[in-house]
């Protein structure tokens, strides 16, 4: 008895390693396709693949596990089992409560999330809609609530997202002056309804179209219910199959689901159009008044015509799955702007927030999104603008390897991060493309100079105050590149105010200096003060308060170093509404021995 | 190449295993050492060179120490090449970053920029097979062991891939009787699959499983009270089932091309001190501490203040053994600190008038206090841990601890404390734990296509 045990234990084992080596090698199961961004990072990681350093193997092995015919029918039973007896699921997801799904990499917050990504993302959404608005166009931000956020009370122990970073930037874009719509608060009024999937990341229709009612009434944009399209109605109910259990392989058949009594039914909603279903909006399509840059959340589903429903008016989309935030957006900005006729009234950028908050370093590819949208009129900043004199990237031939750079001086110019100053390079690319990289002192942006068109204007935006703006050139694909000026531009218009001359005081180990406004006023949101300073000498960690007619001065701009004739510009974005008494310059360390300051006051001007 | 992972399981293990018994037994050593390169080569093969680079010089010092020897000389000198070049390249290799990042640290202190210096990266297991081959020209130095003749039993000893990147250390005096003679039979091999069978399913079915509670808990570090201490009990657990778990699954290989390894884990949990503690665990590693590194220095022959001085000079060195970090070298002196305690105060301590439950209890709890620095990513981490267990950090609940890893927890502290180990198991093979391992390994093989890729905690060492 033992012996025979003891064979057919051995050869238990082997053939089952043998086996299954020999089946999953002769025999292997084609996986599905990635798309989109997935597989971008696929080709890349094949292309870059090598035996010396162990990429190769790791490649081969996770080949080896994704085409394996014995895991492809036995996992998903396996999966279905752990997650129905021990509410286990693949790493990649969550079991939540009562069926709930939560793709784990969505829960996260990363430390950056408020401190950097929040206001970063703020700058780029700032920058683009004061680009777009150079065109006419008005930006509407729509940020997509995680569904940890929207659906907490279904996460289990230990599990909670942080919505602070989705409020914060609600907070930071709405004091900017860009609309944006607070989809998380829709969602809260809603609760007990499923606005989001059980089974999937996205969400519901019932969650769209509360989705869409707020995004076109927190875009400026709600038509009043006789000049909506369509008619809504509730169409039927139906198994929602989720793209989460697909992720997670819990795909069993039907009924295994039955069986173990776990689904999901979900509404679907009718969009009817004069008696006709208007279905799932196409890609791209005929010229409309409202664009729509849309990612998982809008295409192939009804999220776009909803929008168009509420707001009264047709749809251009481009939005597209597994892509991100950016590259639709690319898409949209570089058509609308170069192929409509008439351009539309509003862009609505739908940004999923895990793309922001569980990330570091966010939205990346937004230069492309700046170096394709054409600018409106925008005014040099000075003739003498400051770059720093050694620099190798001058008017003239670019030359054809390496990159050419320059940089202002630092601490001679001090803007917000925010887009109201942009870099204009003047010129001619033949073939190729030129690159440029427009880096504000920590986030740099990539820009493309495609061939045939006179000029690129790239902002600079970083998540602190610009004290020095780095810009760099390189041409592409044998591009011929001849630059005929370099300059910093804004579309803010100036004029100069009455103010008093600063009083210098000691208090301490701090020196200020005071600076009262002959005539106060309440700033709209993207107004600001210029300070052209005259000193004598560099001033070290400054901070720049705005004093208002009620409560402590407020913070609206630091530097760590001040050059003594430097021009300032001043955000007032924070005190918007508030009357300005004036400016306080504030710094540790020996009073300046003598400084004065010219007041401006600016606003922008969109052409 | 990690043996959790298909690509050994279901690809290289049965070819090299049809290959290994088709080919004459003459070139067994030759095609074992050639597995291992390819084992050992997979990730980086470049590696491979250096592993052969030290196969080399140690094959050479001990022939050179030999022929010294019959001329009548001590042959210290080559012994001293030896020891040069395998310290050397694992200093190089394994605390040269370490060395450097200490230096900026304290350079930064006085105002001096950091040293550029790019990272050098750390080949897998070299902790592991520089101890052996230095055990072998320590050996063949001290005459313990007789120099080998063949240079392709010297490889397959260096490389012998079952435990090669993590143990256990197996001394050359140990095989080299079965480099060139070793039995092939029916039973050791049956015992082997058992052994390697046991080991999968303590590294795939306990330690990855508590590893879902432990690496989040270590990754958060300031955690609410309960949240804190069933982190660190996953981790107690967890370190053991998967070293203990690697041990097994080498010894079950070694089994089956007919090697008998020593044992590794003697129910390290059950000890009723750490000094028992430590004959228990990693038992290839201390004793390896003790015999090259504790004894030379003095043992316990010099006089009580010099045994405590050497114990804690090994146990400290132990600790940067395991890697090179301030975190180490704290473990490495707690260890050292109740050594020490221990042989100071002998029989007549307190702890030995305990019953021995209360014993084993209390020094289950002392290794986990341990486990802290060993597993935390800082000294800062280490410190915001040590707080969250007595209660410093009262957000919570933090961590996702579902009812399978209170389950897993319980199983594991179980058998932790039962008896057996798996070699005494595999030996005898009682039924039940014979069908009861049948299924299980089945799961586990399910488990390891399901969850991702988990390597095995000490090839970080």
């Amino acid at each position: 008895m033992r012996r025979t045990l003891s064979v057919a234990i051995s050869l238990l084992f082997v053939f089952t390693t043998a086996g299954i080596g020999l089946i999953d090698s002769i025999w292997p199961i084609e996986p599905p396709a990635p798309v989109g961004r997935e597989k971008q990072a696929d080709d890349k990681r094949r292309a870059e693949a090598r035996i010396t350093d162990g990429s190769a193997a790791r490649l081969f092995e996770d080949d080896l596990r994704r085409r394996s015919r014995v895991h492809d029918a036995i996992g998903p039973y396996y999966s279905f089992l752990l997650y129905r007896y021990f509410g286990l699921t693949r790493s990649s997801a969550v079991a939540g409560e009562d069926g709930w799904f939560f793709l784990r990499d969505r829960l996260t917050t990363v430390p950056e999330a408020v401190s950097e990504n929040v206001p970063l993302t703020a700058n780029l959404a700032e920058a683009l809609d004061r680009r777009l608005r150079g065109r006419g166009i008005e930006l509407v931000v729509c940020p997509v609530p995680r569904k940890g956020t929207v659906q907490a009370e279904s996460l289990r122990r230990g599990l909670a997202v942080d919505d602070r970073p989705y409020r914060a930037l609600i907070a930071d874009l709405r004091r900017r002056g860009v609309l944006v719509a607070d989809l998380l608060d829709a969602f809260q009024k809603h609760e007990g309804e499923h606005v989001y999937n059980k089974v999937d990341s996205h969400w519901s229709d019932v969650g769209m179209i509360v989705a869409a009612e707020r995004t076109a009434r927190d875009g400026d944009m709600l038509a009043p219910p006789a000049a909506r399209r369509f008619t809504l109605e509730k169409k039927f109910t139906k198994p929602q199959p989720g793209d989460i259990l697909a992720m997670i392989e819990i795909d069993v058949p039907e009924a295994w689901v039955k069986t173990f009594g776990r689904d999901e039914e979900v509404e679907v909603w009718r969009v009817e159009d004069e008696g006709r279903d208007v279905g799932e909006t196409k890609r791209l399509g005929a010229e409309a008044p409202l664009a729509f840059s849309g990612t998982s959340f809008s295409d192939g589903r009804l999220f776009e015509d909803f929008v168009g429903h509420f707001a009264g008016r047709p749809v251009w989309t481009s939005a597209k799955r597994a892509a991100g935030p950016v590259a639709p957006l690319e898409e949209a900005v570089d058509h609308v702007t170069r192929q409509f006729e008439d351009l539309p009234e509003k862009l609505v950028w739908e940004i999923p927030m895990h793309n922001v908050f569980s990330v570091s370093r966010p939205l990346r590819g937004m230069g492309r999104v700046f170096s394709d949208a054409r600018a409106g009129d925008l005014a040099p900043l000075s003739e003498e603008f400051p770059w720093i004199e050694n620099s190798t990237l001058i008017p003239g031939p670019l030359p054809s390897k390496g990159t050419s750079t320059t940089r202002t001086l630092g601490g001679a110019f001090i803007f917000p991060g925010n887009g109201c100053v942009s870099v204009r390079l003047r010129g001619r690319v033949q073939n190729g493309y030129a690159e440029v990289r427009v880096d504000g002192t920590g986030r740099r942006l990539h820009g493309r100079w495609e061939a045939g068109r006179d000029q690129i204007v790239m902002p600079v935006v970083s998540v602190d105050d610009v004290s020095i703006v780095n810009l760099g050139l390189l041409s592409r694909d044998k591009a011929s590149v001849q630059i005929d000026s370099i300059e910093l531009v804004t579309d803010l218009e100036f004029d100069a105010i009455e103010a008093t001359t600063p009083e210098l005081t000691m208090n301490d180990e701090t020196w200020t200096a005071a600076i009262s406004l002959v005539e106060p006023f309440s700033p709209e949101p993207r107004d600001v003060l210029l300070l052209d300073l005259a000193g004598r000498r560099v001033a070290r960690d400054l901070e720049f308060l705005i004093e208002l007619s009620e409560g402590p001065p407020v913070v609206v701009l630091s530097a760590d170093k001040v050059d003594p004739n430097a021009r300032v510009i001043l955000p007032l974005d924070e005190v918007a509404g508030r009357p300005i008494l004036g400016v306080l310059l504030r710094a540790d360390g020996r009073k300046p021995p003598a400084l004065e300051v010219d007041v401006s006051r600016g606003a922008p001007v969109f052409h | 190449m990690v043996f959790s992972s298909g690509v050994f399981l279901y690809l290289f293990l049965p070819v090299f295993l049809a290959a290994y018994y088709a080919l004459p037994r003459r070139a067994s050593s030759l095609v074992i050492a050639f597995a291992s390169y390819i084992f050992y080569g997979w990730w980086r093969p470049d590696f491979v060179g250096l592993m052969l680079f030290s196969t080399v010089v140690d094959f050479f010092c001990g022939r050179r120490i030999v022929a010294a020897q019959e001329r009548g000389e001590r042959g210290k000198t080559w012994l001293l090449v030896s020891m040069a070049v395998n310290l050397g390249l694992l200093g190089y290799f394994k605390y040269a970053n370490f060395g450097v990042d200490s230096f900026n640290a304290i350079a930064a202190n006085f105002g001096v920029g950091p040293l550029d210096w790019p990272k050098v990266v750390l080949p897998v297991g070299i902790s592991f097979y520089t101890f052996q081959t230095m055990s072998y020209t320590i050996d063949v130095y001290r005459r313990e062991a007789t120099v080998v003749d063949r240079f392709s039993d010297f490889m397959c000893y260096v490389a012998l891939f079952p435990q090669l990147v993590a143990g256990p250390i197996v001394r050359y005096s140990t095989v080299a009787e079965q480099l060139r003679h070793r039995s092939h039979t029916f039973a050791k091999f049956y015992q082997g699959v058992l052994c390697f069978q046991s080991g999968f399913v303590r590294k795939i079915l306990i330690a990855d499983t508590l590893g879902q509670v432990a690496d989040p808990a270590f990754a958060t570090e300031a955690l609410p009270l309960v949240d804190a201490w069933t982190g660190l009990l996953a981790y107690t657990l967890q370190i053991y089932f998967d070293f203990s778990g690697y041990s097994d699954m080498a010894i079950g290989l070694g089994l089956m091309l007919g090697f008998r390894f020593p044992v590794n884990f003697n129910g390290p949990y059950r000890s009723t001190s750490i000094t028992d503690f430590w004959r228990r665990w990693h038992i290839s590693l201390s004793s390896w501490l003790r015999d090259y590194l504790y004894v030379p220095l003095g043992g316990n022959r010099k006089g009580n203040l010099r045994t405590y001085v050497n114990l804690m000079a090994t146990m400290l060195l132990g600790g940067l053994w395991h890697g090179a970090a301030w975190t180490f070298v704290i473990w490495g002196a707690y260890q050292g600190i109740w050594l020490a305690a221990e042989r100071a105060f002998g029989k007549r301590a307190f702890w030995f008038a305990l019953p021995q439950p209360l014993q084993i209890l209390a020094t289950f709890v002392v290794a986990m206090f341990g486990w802290v620095p060993f597993r935390a990513s800082s000294l800062d981490g280490c410190l915001t841990y040590l707080g969250s267990l007595f209660g410093g950090s009262p957000e919570g609940p933090l961590l996702e601890i579902l009812p399978l890893h209170v389950g897993v927890l319980a199983i594991g502290m179980l058998v932790a404390w039962l008896p057996f180990t798996t070699q005494r198991l595999a030996s005898r093979a009682p039924l039940t734990w014979v069908v009861v391992l049948q299924p299980l390994f089945l799961v586990a093989l399910l488990q390891l296509q399901y969850q991702d890729h988990v390597p095995f905690l000490y090839y970080q060492f």
